[in-house]
């Protein structure tokens, strides 16, 4: 294991630069007068190819690519993000996700529907795919499109940690489609368009 | 959204995100920077606000008036791999009788 992991894993140890008058806290109001915020990191596995990145380095995605349920930090439970509802069969075969309506992706590539849950999936489970989960994903039989703001996932055998597996805990990241359809690799390279808050 | 391959990632806000979430700052940059010791140095002259910094370092930023915070991210999984896997041929730990 990389030594600089184990900071990441036993959780992120960070030092805030004090500034004066205010309280050092990212996103906190009082913070307005920083405009640009810089974070000195020791780095990570530098690429917008979510599919080889392990969960510690996914840190370079959170703040633009969304996954579809949350983690509270304070609870631990797992919260609505870009899925609004979801619900799985008895048998764990099944798992239905509501996504959210009215989501628009960055840089005018449109709505964020089902059909860019199934893309992102796809992307995943790509051959050269390395990240942990890229194994579990690949346990997806299929996905279902109900429509464009309900999908399906009917999994190989019964999964229990699904919800674990869909959250920013996992490393499914919600990219768009209509993007790769029309730049490919090469746009995706430059700058992936999510729905994140930068 | 740009990335500079082995030196940062720029960030700029999204107005009118659709969580009604807003950050208070307009920019974000990740600078890679490897150097445990340059990036404390960029803490206290003020070029980075946020650090990854190891715990021995750690200290000398709280006395220039940091503050330390953990990830809002609970953790879930941690692994310790005790194996008895031996690269060096001949080495001398290497018990076979071991199993």
């Amino acid at each position: 294991m990389r030594p600089r992991l184990v900071p990441l894993l036993v959780g992120l140890l960070v030092v805030l630069a004090s500034i004066p008058g205010a309280t050092p806290t990212p996103g906190s109001a009082q913070d307005a007068k920083v405009q640009r915020l810089v974070f000195a990191s020791a780095g990570f596995e530098d690429t917008n190819r979510f599919w080889r990145v392990a969960r510690p380095d996914h840190l370079q995605y959170d703040p633009f690519l969304e996954t579809l349920l949350d983690v509270d930090p304070k609870t631990g439970e797992y919260v609505p993000r870009l899925a609004e509802k979801w619900s799985a069969t008895p048998d764990f075969r099944e798992w239905t996700f509501h996504l959210r309506k009215g989501v628009q992706f960055h840089y005018g590539f449109g709505p964020f529907t089902a059909r860019d849950v199934v893309h992102s999936h796809a992307l995943l489970v790509r051959p050269e795919g390395t990240a942990p989960q890229v194994g579990v994903w690949r346990q997806v039989e299929e996905i279902k499109i109900v429509n464009d703001h309900q999908v399906v996932f009917r999994m190989k055998r019964p999964w229990t940690t699904m919800l674990y597996s869909a959250s920013r805990a996992g490393e499914l990241r919600i990219v768009s489609k209509a993007q790769w359809d029309k730049e490919g690799l090469e746009g995706f390279e430059k700058r992936p368009s999510g729905d994140g808050l930068l | 959204m740009g990335r500079e391959r082995g030196l940062s990632i720029s960030f700029e806000r999204v107005d009118n995100h659709w969580a009604g979430e807003k950050p208070a700052f307009k920019e974000l940059t990740f600078r890679i920077v490897r150097e445990e010791a340059t990036r404390l140095a960029m803490l206290i002259a003020g070029e980075a606000h946020i650090a990854d910094l190891p715990r021995e370092l750690q200290k000398d930023a709280l006395i220039k008036g940091m503050k330390i915070v953990s990830s809002s991210f609970p953790v879930d999984w941690m692994t310790v791999y005790l194996g008895g896997q031996y690269y060096l041929p001949g080495d001398p730990a290497f018990k076979p009788d071991v199993p």
